[in-house]
């Protein structure tokens, strides 16, 4: 599914609790709700190798819970 | 892709948006997750982000910041433009913590939504009972 548009219901489903490097996103003022998926990984760390490169309308998104569950927040 | 901005969003405590920030020349932009946090007198942005649009963290000025968890070395960034809630500004600081720090990975995810960008415009509405916020 890299490097076609897809929702981001189907990239939770496709790429659980991972980050994704997005261009070409679309959001709803509280989440990302389409783009174009270019990579994606377990780790934030592979994200930011490729993420300079891109210019754009681009994102680094988490599409698991970005407070995990039972963390406080303070 | 542009879109039109919504200025009356919905909430889910804790109140998450989406801020973009704007590259050196203003041409293209990251759209970063934030937490809407009106005790923070500071936006923080993760520092990657800022190194992706082209910002010069090596020569940012230094600040110290008192958090929850004692004082920390922050960097001050003014950005060209930055919109969050439906509503922009230009020629804004920021800071990010240096990107060497040790920094808590949801503190990598997403970022903070300040007071200093909340503070140039009129009237920050948040209503529990609707679940939505608005800034105007």
């Amino acid at each position: 599914m890299k490097g076609t548009r897809i929702t981001m219901a189907k990239m939770r489903e496709l790429y659980p609790n991972e980050y994704l490097f997005l261009t070409d996103c679309v959001d709803d003022g509280t989440d990302i709700t389409e783009g174009i998926v270019i990579a994606h990984s377990p780790t934030i760390e592979e994200i930011n190798k490729i993420s300079r490169k891109f210019k754009g309308n681009t994102a680094v998104w988490y599409t698991g819970r970005l407070i995990p569950e039972g963390t406080y927040f303070l | 892709m542009n879109q039109s901005l919504p200025n009356d969003i919905k909430i889910e405590p804790p109140i998450h948006t989406i801020i973009n920030i704007y590259d050196v020349n203003k041409e293209n932009y990251q759209r970063i997750p934030v937490i809407v946090d009106t005790g923070a007198t500071e936006s923080l942005i993760p520092p990657q982000r800022l190194l992706d649009l082209g910002y010069d963290l090596t020569n940012a000025p230094r600040l110290i910041s008192e958090t929850a968890n004692g004082p920390v070395v922050i960097l001050s960034v003014t950005v060209t433009k930055m919109t969050a809630i439906g509503q922009s500004t230009e020629h804004i600081r920021v800071t990010c913590r240096e990107p060497d720090a040790n920094i808590p990975e949801p503190l990598e995810r997403m970022g903070l939504l300040g007071m200093n960008f909340l503070y140039r415009f009129d009237n920050l509405n948040i209503s529990f009972s609707r679940r939505r916020i608005t800034l105007t």
